[in-house]
């Protein structure tokens, strides 16, 4: 076991890495009442192709990271979701474009449920029969979402951006593309990113590190699994055909959705960790709340609280967004085209700004640290293997310097583009 | 709890505590919900004081002064409890323990929130001109695309077939066409009276002593109030017919369809105990009838629940769900009821849903949040159970208790939307 403090945020980490290569990480809680655990494969919606050893490569439809997820907590004879109640914990999963994570959290039964939360994610079990009845379910879901106008303006964004890529898929997938699914391809998945080696166990929480750890040890001890080669392809990115668009929506007031694409990324570890800190902190900086631009706005009655920007750093995608609802979008796209091309004025002698800004970015992530369900799945663990604590004490380091070189990356020579949707 | 009587009419509440990195500053307002129009002011004025007081005259030094405060959360909210209207303020901000600024941060804390509830933007007697017509006009937006969101736009329309008490019906955020009416004077006028007298509860959560925050509090302009009898709970007759209404949308994919049930035990019955397992059984909980029967079984809706609300006495289903499926959908709804008339369900169920709201129940006392709305509602109700008193009443109910209170059960209204048929 290796433990690591963080010693101005009260913290420790506990980490060890299993004989059959499953990791565990452990963060003790002695305060608090429940324990949260979740399992985490970096199998997401993003992986469209992959090869065990030699074999040969097999291509994965649209929405199958999300329908093994489904299909997971159902067995021959049971229901994994069941039992967890049976044992009075509170279970769930959930998969992005970049991990598929299943998670309990409970303040009873806490061995059975990591025992139980183990076997179900480790025993695959996929039928035809139950395959034939999920498509009909995820179909359902699929078009739930297809009703809500914010999910409708965030997929319309993506396919302008990154037209025929996983990135602008539904992590559901389509109607059509989760037909394709078959108990062969799953149970593949299963063998190629389920193995105990792929996988990253946290515990955060109240309970005692060296038990716990047994009773992981214990169980795993007990399963033989087979370790296999894996190799992910990730398919080349299209550039974007079309800047603009707008679609036909029920909606009250137009929602307005900005996309801005970056090169693909070459950063990892800390470092990608720090540079998404700089971008939040440079955009704050541009279109904060604070601002006399975002003021000036709102004053006219341009934008209002639901405005929002955001930089995303997924694996190789890196890209800035906007969304908004507003009638006067095209005085909104103006302003942000004329602040993106103004930025090294705007940054000039903003020092200041960016002290107070670091600070109250600092402050937010010391409040972060409240849930327990953030402290495991906010941090960039799965991305680049930063956790919540590190990630928050980057910021400590963070310089103007940095913003400035940010800044250069981000807005030099870009281009927006622009998906509305509409009556 | 130690309820500490600053004024009359105003309380305070201090909950020392070091298990989180924040501290928490709540004020609550209430007030008998008696006049409709009275909710719509009420509900601006909350806008009004979050973007602007006399010291922070503007939304921009509003936004700056909580970035100066490391990051606070400052929010304000209006809530209904039953037939009581809440106007709340609370600011989270970093635990000053984990900042370099300790002693001066909670003392700008407290002083911040001051000058924002108790020292508004007012010019002659009315709310500044341009910040009214603006947060104004946010407002309407903001009740406006409430319909965009299908779930909560069919649930307001089920509470308007449902209540006798007009001020029951509408959203405790107000409602467009009275927001339209309301003056800058009038506004001010209802703030004036919220000020001086409603009944006041102030709750500091966090790594604070008493003296401390007494010693803040000082500097606050808190006067003495008559002593109101809030009496929460609303309860009406059962209703001498069904109500029903459907409405027909275009651009929807999905029908969704909503239904009221009065459950209309007296506020003080133990037996809230068995209501609340009963409703955990229907549709409360992922082992309920409705999510394993009518979700996973049958496959008939995508999503299903039930909520009890001993404060309004009715219990409210949701469902969304294929056009073709609502009427399957409804009777089979009733089905559920009425097998847990007859005892058609498994004590292993039932026990399994008992230890799944005790780990609700327990797991909030790692929320801040939750802590304070529980402390809120003891001050309101003027009812306080221990953890132990409250788990040992849930483990008490027997399945006989739960089939005898789902007797009680009367279907009072059905509201559904349904999408446009082409022909």
């Amino acid at each position: 076991m290796i433990e690591k403090k963080y010693k101005r945020l009260k913290e420790k980490v506990i980490t060890a890495t299993l004989a059959n290569g499953l990791k565990v990480v452990m963060i003790p809680k002695k305060s608090y009442h429940k324990t949260f655990a979740v399992i985490t494969t970096p199998f997401g919606a993003l992986d469209q192709r992959f090869q065990i050893n030699d074999d040969k490569p097999i291509d994965i439809p649209a929405g199958t990271a999300h329908f093994l997820e489904h299909k997971l907590f159902e067995k021959e004879n049971s229901d994994a979701f069941t039992r967890f109640g049976e044992l009075g914990a509170d279970a769930n999963a959930f998969t992005n474009a970049y991990q598929t994570s299943y998670l309990f959290s409970t303040t009873q039964n806490l061995n059975s449920a990591m025992r139980h939360l183990l076997d179900f994610v480790q025993t695959p079990y996929f039928s035809d029969k139950t395959i034939a009845k999920e498509q009909g379910i995820i179909g359902q879901e699929i078009q739930m979402y297809d009703d809500d106008p914010n999910w409708a303006v965030y997929m319309g964004l993506m396919h302008l951006m990154y037209p025929n890529d996983a990135l602008s898929e539904d992590i559901a997938g389509t109607k059509e593309s989760i037909l394709k699914i078959t108990p062969a391809l799953l149970y593949a998945i299963h063998r190629a990113f389920y193995q105990a080696n792929q996988l990253t166990l946290q515990i955060v929480g109240n309970f005692d590190p060296e038990k716990i750890l047994a009773v992981v040890k214990d169980n795993q001890a007990t399963k033989t699994i087979e370790t296999v080669n894996v190799k992910k392809f990730q398919a080349p990115i299209d550039l974007p055909k079309t800047i603009q668009e707008t679609k036909k929506f029920d909606v009250s007031r137009p929602k307005i959705g900005f996309g801005m694409r970056l090169k693909p990324n070459a950063r990892s570890g800390k470092e990608a960790t720090k540079f998404v800190l700089a971008a939040d902190v440079l955009s704050d900086i541009l279109f904060g709340e604070q601002t006399d631009w975002y003021q000036n706005l709102y004053n006219e009655g341009i934008i209002d609280t639901e405005f929002e920007t955001s930089f995303d750093l997924l694996r190789n995608y890196q890209f800035v967004t906007f969304f908004a609802e507003t009638t006067e979008y095209e005085a909104l796209t103006a302003a942000i085209k004329n602040q993106l091309a103004e930025y090294r004025k705007v940054l000039d002698g903003k020092e200041a700004v960016f002290e107070s800004l670091r600070r109250a970015t600092l402050g937010e992530g010391i409040q972060r640290l409240n849930s327990l369900e953030s402290i495991a799945l906010r941090g960039d663990d799965v991305l680049f293997g930063t956790n919540l604590f590190d990630k928050i004490m980057l910021l400590q380091d963070l310089t103007y310097d940095d913003i400035l070189d940010t800044a250069e990356e981000l807005y030099k020579n870009v281009q927006l583009q622009r998906f509305v949707l509409q009556k | 709890m130690k309820k500490i009587q600053l004024k009359s009419g105003v309380n305070l509440v201090v909950l020392p505590t070091t298990q989180f990195k924040t501290l928490h500053i709540a004020v609550d307002f209430a007030a008998p919900l008696l006049e409709i129009d009275k909710v719509s002011a009420r509900s601006l004025l909350t806008y009004l004081t979050a973007v602007s007081s006399n010291k922070y005259s503007s939304q921009q030094m509003v936004a700056q002064k909580t970035i100066d405060l490391y990051g606070a959360q400052y929010q304000t909210d209006v809530m209904r409890f039953g037939q009581t209207h809440h106007v709340r303020y609370t600011l989270q901000m970093p635990a000053p323990t984990y900042i370099d600024a300790e002693n001066s941060l909670l003392h700008d804390a407290f002083d911040f929130l001051r000058d924002m509830i108790f020292n508004p933007f007012v010019i002659n007697g009315h709310f500044d001109l341009p910040i009214f017509t603006k947060e104004k006009q946010s407002l309407i937006n903001e009740l406006d695309s409430l319909t965009d969101d299908k779930q909560r736009y069919a649930m307001s329309k089920l509470r308007e077939i449902t209540y006798d008490l007009p001020a029951m019906t509408i959203s405790s955020s107000g409602r467009t066409s009275d927001v339209e009416a309301l003056t800058s004077e009038s506004v001010y006028q209802v703030y004036q009276n919220m000020i001086n007298n409603d009944t006041i509860n102030i709750i500091v959560y966090g790594d604070v002593d008493e003296d401390r925050v007494l010693s803040e509090l000082a500097a606050w302009p808190l006067v003495a109030r008559q002593e109101q009898s809030l009496t929460p709970f609303y309860r009406q007759e059962t209703l001498p017919v069904i109500n029903e209404l459907t409405d027909v949308q275009a651009d929807i994919n999905q029908a969704i369809m909503t239904i009221s049930y009065r459950l209309a035990i007296a506020p003080e019955d133990p037996r809230r105990f068995v209501a609340l397992v009963m409703n955990a059984l229907f549709g409360g909980s992922p082992l309920s009838k409705l999510f394993t029967v009518i979700r996973e079984k049958e496959s008939l809706a995508y999503s299903i629940y039930s909520r009890w609300q001993n404060d309004t006495g009715f219990i409210t289903v949701a469902a969304g769900l294929d056009a073709d499926k609502v009427s399957q959908t409804d009777a089979m709804i009733q089905a559920q009821i009425t097998a847990i008339q007859v005892g058609d369900f498994s004590e292993e169920t039932l026990s399994a849903i008992k230890a799944s709201l005790i780990n609700d129940y327990l797991s909030q006392q790692d929320s801040p949040a939750s802590e304070i709305g529980l402390v809120f509602s003891r001050l309101l109700t003027n009812r306080e159970t221990t953890v132990t008193a409250w788990v040992a009443a849930v483990n008490a109910v027997t399945p006989a208790d739960v089939a005898k209170m789902a007797n009680e059960v009367v279907i009072q209204s059905r509201f559904t939307l349904m999408p446009e048929v082409l022909l």
